[in-house]
């Protein structure tokens, strides 16, 4: 018992030592993570927060040397809290962004409006439905209600008109009048080609969610068509922690090209989420653990560069440094 | 699994196929208007001692504020407040709730809260659990919809898609739910801008259902909200509500002073509690707007028992914390 209790505060010490410890890497210095789940979020019925907040993100940031984030939400929109980081943390570009869930009322233009127009304008990235998903809730064999986006090889009008809301504010966020950002969720590969089409042509920037995770499941064919439609893929910093995956992600990359993709961190997970057991790791770590990985598979520093750095500042409208 | 309603979301899916243009809104001149700044008065009163705010507007915001929840937190610390309710139409505020009480001003108590507008899917059951399993669990009320109400869109004649609570003089399903969630989480019910027949059918339907705290949503401040008669408010106490007022329509000239002044005599301060509605920038900021209200109630003859019980005893109750002792 004791010796459990003793792993136990070894383990945890350990993973507050690595959520604080400094982490550097070239690849951080300018990079913008554009998936990073932080408290104050709530996920899901009786399930726990984040691994840290908002402001204890906006501090490893700094430390690491990267010029933003931008706040992931599955249930709410975070231009609010966004504003709030900027207010405190002058030197960030920090951005919020906006689930299309059932807690926002699904595919619901209304939320894009709002959220378009909270003070700062800083919410500029709409997921299209990721956990109420019919992909979603399907692949995991859930029995309960879900947003459909596509019927017949065609988006519903619902999708439609929400895709619609966010061309509608895009430039016009309220005071900084900034370039909004469809990512499409964790829908069906067929339906996120759908996605990216409709945004694709009514002018918006799109990046493709994790397609490589299960969540979605797009293979390379699929994940060319979206490139050729202009969207960035974006790939998540869970594939550094098993070789099969380090393998199928250096090898998609590179084929695909590291002008077409993005490195995302998609950490604040681990604590008692889901598939995510195990020590919490920080954004920053995990992006560091993903470059280094990427540079023992080859990548150059200036491939790290577009894939940290300037992509995702091209897709959030910004001034590539 | 939880989610047992999708009827709001499914609704407004729909309407929003059917709202390509812009909305045009009767709140929209505020936005735009070059108002000049509030001045922070900086007053001082016994009442502002243990008070707490219930309808506390912030920034940011898509209205125009001029103090951010931190600043505001900050000033109502300074001067006495015990606790606070953020309250947005559109969003949640538990978030923010979070933040302030880790980051922010220590030694008051900021709480969060939901508004069943269109932004967050009208009458939403998966937003009210979002609420309160937002990080602290520190959302603590559900207001009926505002803003969006269908009342409030008729009244304005506005052209917008709007949130209803009630068809045929029976609630809605999601309605239902809603109140079976506040009871579930006891957290307390707010009826927003809905008719007065509406607002007492919810009063109803959540004592019945096990909801322990109900307000009636500033019913003496205007038609275009819910306009309310002294028989129907008595109704409404009989039915376990407490009613708001807002500091506005007391220490703002008019009719609206009257209006309060005798639904106050008649009905009984201990059925009654004031909160600001501050936020708007140009009007009096919390603590000034709670003083300047005060100072109103005193000129007509409340004492400053009276006074404790409408600005610290209802709130603390409706917020489900202890009374405190008053000097």
């Amino acid at each position: 018992m004791r010796t459990v209790f003793s792993i136990l505060v070894v383990v945890l010490s350990l993973t507050a030592a690595a959520q604080n410890a400094p982490v550097t890497d070239p690849a951080l210095k300018g990079a913008i993570d554009i998936h990073s789940h932080l408290d104050p979020d709530g996920f899901g019925p009786g399930r726990n927060g984040r691994n840290m907040d908002v402001l204890d993100m906006a501090k490893l940031a700094k430390d690491a040397g990267m010029r933003g984030f931008v706040i992931k939400m599955h249930y709410d929109q975070s231009a609010d809290d966004a504003y709030i980081v900027r207010k405190l943390h002058p030197d960030l570009e920090v951005f919020g962004g906006i689930g299309t869930n059932f807690a926002t009322g699904g595919l619901n233009p209304a939320a894009i409006r709002q959220m378009a127009d909270v003070k700062g304008g800083w919410g500029r990235v709409v997921w299209m439905p990721t956990w109420d998903a019919k992909h979603y809730v399907e692949h995991n064999g859930n029995d309960r209600p879900f947003i459909t986006v596509a019927k017949n090889g065609e988006l519903v009008p619902e999708a439609k008109a929400l895709i619609a809301a966010v061309a509608e504010v895009n430039h016009k966020t309220r005071v900084s009048g900034g370039q909004m950002v469809l990512a499409t969720g964790h829908n069906a590969p067929e339906e996120v080609l759908l996605m990216v089409k409709y945004a694709r042509g009514l002018g918006l920037p799109v990046v493709v969610t994790h397609p490589l995770l299960e969540s979605v499941g797009m293979n390379m064919e699929q994940m060319k068509q979206a490139v050729a439609m202009g969207a960035y893929l974006e790939f998540v910093t869970a594939f550094t922690r098993q070789e099969a995956t380090i393998k199928e992600y250096s090898e998609a990359i590179r084929e695909i090209g590291p002008e077409h993709c993005i490195v995302s961190s998609d950490k604040g997970q681990g604590r008692g989420e889901e598939g995510h057991d195990g020590p919490s790791v920080s954004h920053v770590q995990g992006l560091a653990e993903a470059a280094q990985i990427l540079r023992k598979n080859g990548f150059t520093e200036a491939e790290l560069d577009l894939m940290f750095k300037d992509n995702p500042a091209k897709l959030l409208g910004l001034a590539v440094l | 699994m939880r989610i047992t309603t999708v009827v709001a979301a499914i609704v407004l899916g729909a309407a929003g196929t059917t709202f390509a243009q812009a909305p045009h809104t009767h709140w929209e001149p505020y936005k735009n208007s070059a108002t000049p700044p509030s001045v922070d008065q900086k007053l001082m009163d016994p009442v502002l001692d243990g008070a707490i705010d219930l309808h506390a507007h912030y920034g940011p915001d898509s209205y125009p504020r001029q103090w951010d929840a931190f600043e505001i937190a900050a000033i109502a610390k300074e001067r006495g407040l015990r606790a606070i309710v953020f309250k947005n139409h559109w969003s949640e505020t538990a978030s923010l709730a979070y933040l302030v009480r880790k980051y922010g001003a220590q030694g008051i108590d900021v709480y969060g809260a939901v508004t069943l507008d269109t932004p967050i899917g009208g009458v939403n059951p998966q937003a009210v659990r979002y609420m309160v399993d937002v990080t602290g669990g520190y959302g603590r009320i559900v207001w009926m919809p505002t803003h969006d109400s269908e009342h409030e869109v008729a009244y304005n004649k506005e052209q917008r898609p709007s949130v209803a609570v009630a068809r045929g003089g029976k609630l809605l399903p999601e309605v239902l739910e809603v109140l079976d969630l506040i009871a579930e989480h006891d957290l307390t019910l707010a009826t927003g801008h809905v008719t007065p027949e509406e607002t007492l059918m919810i009063l109803d339907e959540a004592r019945k259902r096990g909801v322990k705290r109900s307000i009636v949503t500033h019913p003496l401040l205007d038609p275009q909200f819910t306009f309310m008669t002294v028989p129907q408010l008595k109704q409404a106490v009989a039915l376990g509500a407490v009613i708001e007022i807002t500091a506005g329509s007391l220490f703002r000239e008019g009719p609206g002073r009257q209006r309060v002044v005798d639904a106050i005599r008649a009905i009984g301060p201990e059925n009654f509690f004031v909160a600001s509605d501050s936020g708007l920038v140009g009007t009096p900021n919390h603590t000034d707007a709670l003083v300047l209200a005060a100072r109103v109630l005193r000129d007509n003859g409340w004492d400053e028992h009276a006074l404790d019980v409408m600005f610290k005893d209802n709130p603390a109750r409706l917020l489900k914390l202890p009374l405190l002792k008053h000097n």
